[in-house]
């Protein structure tokens, strides 16, 4: 009797770990359940996705196809990366920037500009410039070639956000060639703005006068390309530490963040503080200290006014272009977000799967930029009433702000290495940018020793 | 067909009463070591093996890991967190073991409270910690400034490890207290009676006796938490966030190159580093076991 038992329990484990896994489209199998893979769907913005997907659900209900959103929990792209390793990939998913050349150029990803020539509803004129960052050719990377995504909103993710309210309090303390005036359609200069950041953060006797903290490897990653450098030399292992643009913009960057850094363009306004030093293990994250006015300025996207509730934090919210370097006329604002939707070149379903993206780009894309979350991937849309005449009066001031910043095209993707991942990127710029803020390196040790690491990283010698 | 023997029928009953064991460590244990073997001697990332043909580079990744001063360092970092986690842990646990195992009012209350942090989700305790830690907003450095102690950055570059391991260290005490109370409820008390009655004190008891008594206990927990410390990841990932060279783990650093999809440093090299990671635990436990044999009592051992 046991030994059946131990028989039987034996064969029910083999089966069980051989018949793990699901039926449906998932890996290229055939079915009529597409999955849609998301990164959570439990916000608002999910519940709003989950309407518009049982909209199209009701539209081919009779031919049988329907989608499901799944959202795999934890790290979305590793959990990606497993699916596609065990053939159990997603129809439709997300996809950023950063993981975008590694699936294109492994051909994951299905070309959409047959299904955009074909379709009446949405074509490439619907969509953004920046959207051609999802263009990739085996031979010149991204930017060219054949289509593999659709963004799905995007927004200058580095604009300055400042309390207007503790601005105007300011100028009323100080005499008057001591006032300080933020322009919304001229950027400020990186050193007037350290120069003011510093002098708010000491005058007002706040805990900061600005944070990095959002992204701050891709923030540096901005302020490089607004400098006109290039992060990388030619041969995309050597940092280009050689180039004026670039080591400027690090010396703003540690300007910013570090108290001892000292540097003649940005001379310290505050006894020594650097207007951004919150640095490690802040309890309260950046939004939430400038919501509670400990800090003058934050940089975030339009995304952030819905998604932390900016509007009920009590002072007026000031936005204005990201700073530029010294010199510079020209505004340019980074976008570090423009998730895009991609579907799997092994889907069974791509048709059905595009004609989804289809109705998410057009009618669904019209819902969504009513909450007015962030500017809609579909042009058309974002320049129709439904995103630039909203009810809600500060709504429409916002959208039609930034949407004329990237309608004068001044929004510009952020450029990543294909030779390095950015994590490893960030790791490494972290050890030395913490070393430097530790007094244990100085300026020029931090840029040689991170020129090594990289470098190191990249090609092994 | 020739029938089994007696001797067979008990083997293939064996076999058969440890098949569901044998087929769960089959499908769980050896096929993906084997599988990571395999990926280590090849270049190829987590999403790339499944449509293109894995580059065969034979010892190639393995080399590259001893070049990569990231995980060469992060071998340093691993061997000082398990060490010293493993170290004041144990003596901390020990000491209120010894403690607790006498009879006092509130006992049974204090080996709860003791046992507390042990049942709190990893999580949780990050995010508990997160906030003593966070740099300006501490309860930590606020109870430090009442003694006239300046503010510390306690996940800044250098301190930022050491705060781990003060985590580490609080939540793994309970556990090992417990097992170090169980052991110190079998030392025999007539040895120690005898052994005061010749006027030992407790100190000298505690080392001469009750020390070697619980020994293959020591041991036990001495392999299980520098193990544990050395495949240390989640906690570090958690609390610190993006890592450094003074506080990525050789587990992490792993992780970090496992889900890599662009440049050479992918799964095959994280397989290959955690080929290395295995070795290197391999090693350490042979050495236990073989100084185990001249510094631990077992009290069923043949003289």
């Amino acid at each position: 009797m046991k030994k059946c038992l131990c028989a039987m329990l034996a064969f029910v484990l083999c089966l069980g770990c051989f018949a793990c896994g699901e039926g449906g489209t998932r890996g290229g199998r055939s079915g009529k359940t597409l999955t849609y893979l998301v990164s959570s769907t439990t916000d608002v913005h999910a519940v709003k996705l989950q309407g518009i997907v049982d909209k199209f659900n009701e539209q081919v209900k009779d031919e049988g196809y329907k989608i499901e959103i799944e959202s795999p929990g934890g790290d979305y792209y590793q959990s990606l990366g497993n699916l596609f390793a065990s053939q159990s990939e997603p129809d439709i998913f997300l996809m950023d920037g950063g993981n975008f050349n590694a699936y294109a150029r492994l051909g994951y990803l299905a070309p959409l500009d047959g299904y955009l020539e074909a379709s009446q509803a949405l074509g490439t004129e619907d969509l953004w410039d920046i959207n051609s960052y999802y263009r990739y050719d085996r031979d010149t990377g991204i930017g060219s070639g054949q289509m593999y995504g659709l963004i799905k909103d995007f927004s200058p993710d580095f604009m300055l956000l400042y309390n207007k309210t503790m601005l105007d309090n300011y100028n009323k303390k100080v005499a008057a060639d001591e006032k300080i005036v933020i322009s919304d359609s001229e950027p400020l200069t990186w050193t007037q703005f350290y120069r003011y950041a510093s002098k708010i953060q000491k005058e007002m006797s706040i805990s900061y006068g600005t944070s990095i903290g959002f992204e701050s490897t891709r923030h540096l990653m901005e302020m490089i390309q607004q400098s006109g450098g290039k992060m990388f030399e030619s041969d995309n292992a050597t940092l280009n530490i050689g180039n004026a643009g670039v080591r400027s913009a690090f010396e703003y960057f540690c300007a910013l963040q570090c108290d001892h850094a000292s540097f003649a363009a940005y001379p310290s306004q505050n006894g020594g503080k650097a207007p951004a030093s919150y640095t490690t293990g802040a309890s309260v994250a950046e939004q939430q200290a400038f919501k509670q006015q400990k800090m003058f300025s934050i940089f975030n996207g339009l995304w952030s006014f819905y998604t932390y509730d900016f509007d009920s934090a009590g002072f007026e919210v000031g936005i204005a272009p990201a700073p530029i370097p010294d010199g510079s006329t020209e505004p340019y604002m980074g976008c570090s977000g423009m998730i895009a939707n991609c579907i799997s070149s092994r889907s069974k379903n791509k048709d059905v799967a595009f004609r989804f993206l289809e109705y998410y780009m057009t009618e669904g894309m019209k819902e969504l930029a009513g909450i007015g979350f962030n500017i809609p991937g579909n042009k058309t849309v974002a320049s129709s009433d439904v995103f630039l005449n909203p009810a809600n009066e500060k709504v429409k001031a916002r959208n039609n702000y930034f949407y004329d910043w990237v309608q004068a095209g001044k929004v510009h993707p952020i450029e990543y290495n294909s030779r390095i991942s950015f994590n490893k990127l960030e790791t490494h710029l972290n050890t030395q940018l913490s070393k430097y803020v530790d007094n244990k390196l100085s300026f020029d040790d931090l840029l040689t020793q991170l020129q090594k690491a990289l470098k190191q990283e990249i090609t092994g010698a | 067909m020739k029938k089994l023997g007696a001797k067979g029928k008990a083997t293939l009953n064996f076999y058969l009463f440890i098949l569901p064991w044998i087929v769960g460590f089959a499908c769980f244990t050896v096929i993906p070591m084997a599988s990571s073997l395999y990926f280590s001697f090849h270049n190829m990332s987590v999403i790339s093996f499944v449509s293109v043909k894995p580059e065969f580079v034979a010892f190639g990744n393995y080399a590259l890991v001893f070049r990569d001063t990231m995980f060469l360092r992060s071998i340093v970092n691993t061997f000082y967190y398990s060490a010293v986690k493993t170290v004041v842990g144990l003596a901390i646990a020990l000491l209120v073991a010894v403690l607790l195992n006498h009879r006092f009012r509130g006992n049974k209350v204090a080996r709860t409270l003791v046992y507390l942090p042990a049942i709190i989700p990893m999580v949780a305790g990050t995010m508990l910690w997160s906030q003593l830690f966070s740099s300006d907003f501490s309860l930590l450095n606020w109870v430090l400034s009442w003694f006239g102690i300046p503010a510390v950055d306690w996940l800044g570059y250098r301190n930022a490890m050491g705060s781990v391991l003060l985590m580490s260290i609080w939540s793994g005490i309970g556990p090992s207290m417990l097992i170090f109370l169980a052991a110190l409820q079998g030392v025999p008390q007539d040895i120690a009676e005898a052994a005061r009655l010749d006027g030992c004190g407790p100190v000298r008891q505690f080392f001469v006796i009750v020390l070697p008594m619980i020994s293959s206990t020591l041991l036990y927990l001495l392999i299980t938490n520098l193990i544990g410390g050395l495949q240390a990841f989640a906690e570090q990932q958690l609390i610190i966030g993006i890592g450094t060279d003074k506080s990525l783990t050789m587990a992490w650093n792993v992780v970090l190159n496992a889900f890599n999809l662009d440049g050479f440093k992918t799964m095959g090299y994280a397989s290959a580093q955690a080929w290395i990671l295995f070795f290197i635990i391999m090693l350490f436990t042979l050495l236990f076991f073989k100084l185990s044999k001249k510094f631990v009592f077992y009290a069923g051992e043949r003289d």
